[in-house]
């Protein structure tokens, strides 16, 4: 099938335009999204107090005996009213306890051997996770889902000016020639080895981002009538009661616990969410994990008595559900073991790379003419994409070097990645050189992130990739030694090809790429 | 004039692309739970699986629409159909 011209080259520009513009979200979203996959994997790492060695066995009825004396201690004092705790897991064996507090978030450690209690040092896994959809920035979550449109429009575009490529271009990569001839040349060997992992990642963040953002509010008038408890039952997540007045005692979580399983066997059940504490209409939602193909969250619902009162399987009980459920799951990669997630993880890089290749095209494209216009976004490219890797080191040095005792450390660590990113950026509108800002900066982050295995060995007395102790510290420093290592081969890559001179090239610089078919 | 000057896409153009077309096709995903005749849950699920390839298939559209003004009629049309229904929902 061959495009007509006009259509190709409209095609050709939307695809390149919208690529470029939105390159530094989509940088910085991969990237973010990577780590994101591993958040739970991460928390020994971020948090030195739950490395365990590998045979760590967890004791989950003196857990909830403790969670009971913690709850119990507080009952007609202090008590919150909403409350989280997320149960021992092999990754986390301390209970994790978090809730609000004059509008701000606090969270605590609490060990279920001893009850001895720690504030919260980091939440950087989380909070990366977070940034990952643009969740704590104000209308985040509708510009992720934008980005994740423009994504999609992207790879549909790229999609149609290939066909009848693909064969070809998926193994043709041809370094010696022009520039803007290399640099295409990879971009079409990643965008097409990517390209099923790219469409599906675009449209199940669209779906997610762009339900949460916009349809759901909307939907409860259009779809349901203004009825918004049929909307959330329709989710599987009805409204709980609203406080009686009635002072109580605090619920008992072994029970709770005992009936959640009674309910729903064979689920992973992780998280009590107590509401209403301290009153008569106190409930416990308690959240769990099932593999049940592309289905996997579910809740019980267990009153301050221990009734049973609302059960939702994995995928929920409507149509609805259970769609926005596999979009998730299929963008988190948790229908399948560890051995998808670390897919997900190279893809993931791939598509930072085929993102940045494409900019790089754009760049070539446009050196011999370049307007203001292109010019800065030129710059603001380079500082974007690369300011993202940087800040993505940054945040996990930071995680490093902030003293432990500081007030407030995890929201220090937020603050000092969103500072790097701007400085990156704004650095990057005045330096000259949009390619080696780029390049100055992805060597500098690997070279952060391939430093940080040994920092931490050093600050906490214990060998560097050592197999023997914590297997998720050990993982993490393999794994940020790799991100750091590909970091530093983009950087030598950027900075080793040079410009050739187009009379040596096969396919002169001038002919435009749609024309060279 | 060439045919790639002819294709060439303006100012107008590229903001009804950037700008008019996702925000039509939003409109509409979000009024079209109001007109199916079905049940909440079917209605609801309309949107959510019509609404990221019609945002994602409107600029396209615009792009290669036959001309300008084409282009917006077809935007103002879809949103002003999109308001009413949703004037109607939310009153």
């Amino acid at each position: 099938m061959r495009l007509k011209s006009g259509t190709y080259r409209i095609l050709w520009e939307a695809h390149a335009w919208a690529g470029a513009v939105a390159s530094v979200l989509l940088v910085g979203m991969f990237l973010l999204g990577v780590v994101s996959l591993f958040r739970h994997e991460l928390m020994p790492w971020q948090e030195p107090r739950l490395r365990t060695g590998a045979s760590a066995v967890i004791d989950e009825a003196k857990a909830l005996e403790t969670l009971q004396g913690w709850l119990d201690a507080r009952a007609g004092k202090d008590l919150p009213t909403q409350l989280d705790v997320d149960l021992p897991a092999p990754y986390s064996p301390w209970l994790r306890l978090e809730w609000k507090e004059g509008g701000a978030k606090t969270a605590v450690w609490l060990e279920p051997g001893t009850g001895e209690q720690a504030p919260e040092q980091s939440d950087l896994s989380y909070f990366l996770f977070l940034v990952h959809f643009l969740y704590p920035l104000p209308g985040g979550m509708f510009v992720a889902g934008l980005v994740a449109i423009v994504l999609l429009l992207v790879v549909g575009t790229g999609l149609v000016i290939q066909v009848g490529r693909f064969r070809k271009d998926l193994v043709r990569f041809r370094p010696r020639e022009a520039l803007r001839t290399m640099w295409g040349d990879l971009h079409k060997v990643l965008g097409s080895v990517g390209l099923p992992y790219q469409a599906v990642m675009a449209w199940t963040a669209a779906i997610i981002c762009i339900n949460a953002a916009v349809l759901q509010p909307v939907m409860v008038r259009t779809a349901f009538d203004g009825n918004l408890e049929a909307g959330l039952a329709t989710l599987g997540y009805p409204r709980g009661d609203k406080p009686s007045k009635q002072p109580a005692e605090a619920p008992r979580v072994a029970t709770v616990l005992a009936r959640a399983r009674e309910a729903l066997p064979g689920v992973r059940h992780y998280r009590f969410s107590l509401r209403n504490l301290g009153d008569a209409s106190a409930y416990v939602d308690v959240r769990g994990y099932a593999r049940a193909g592309l289905h996997e969250f579910t809740a019980v619902r267990v009153s301050q008595s221990g009734e049973v009162r609302h059960v939702r399987e994995a995928g929920g009980p409507a149509a609805t559900a259970k769609l926005l459920e596999a979009a998730y799951v299929l963008h988190s990669g948790l229908y399948a073991g560890m051995g998808v997630r670390l897919a997900y993880a190279l893809l993931g890089i791939f598509s930072a790379l085929c993102v940045v290749t494409g900019n790089l095209v754009w760049l070539e494209r446009r050196s011999r003419s370049m307007r203001r216009v292109d010019v800065a976004l030129a710059r603001f490219t380079a500082g974007g994409c690369g300011g993202a890797a940087f800040a993505l080191a940054a945040a996990f040095l930071a995680n490093q070097l902030l003293p432990e005792a500081l007030p407030r450390r995890p929201d220090w660590e937020h603050g000092v990645f969103y500072a790097s990113w701007c400085a990156c950026v704004l650095g990057a509108l005045v330096y000259p050189r949009a390619k080696a800002c780029a390049q100055q900066l992805l060597g500098l982050s690997g070279a952060i992130f391939v430093v940080l295995p040994w920092l931490d060995a050093w600050r906490h007395a214990r060998r560097v990739f050592d197999p023997v102790g914590s297997p998720y510290v050990f993982c993490a420093d393999v794994g940020l030694a790799l991100l750091g290592a590909m970091f530093l081969v983009s950087a030598w890559v950027i900075g080793r090809i040079s410009p050739r001179d187009p009379r040596d090239s096969e396919v002169p610089l001038q002919v435009a790429a749609h024309e060279s078919r | 004039m060439s045919a790639a000057a002819r294709h060439r896409p303006g100012v107008s153009r590229l903001l009804a692309a950037v700008l008019g077309a996702p925000l039509a096709a939003l409109l509409v995903s979000l009024a079209l739970p109001a007109v199916v005749p079905a049940s909440s849950d079917v209605r609801y699920l309309a949107a959510c699986i019509v609404v990221i390839p019609l945002m994602a298939a409107a600029p396209c559209a615009v792009l290669l629409a036959r001309s300008t003004a084409r282009a917006w009629g077809g935007i103002a049309l879809a949103s002003t159909a999109a308001l009413v229904v949703l004037w109607r929902a939310f009153t």
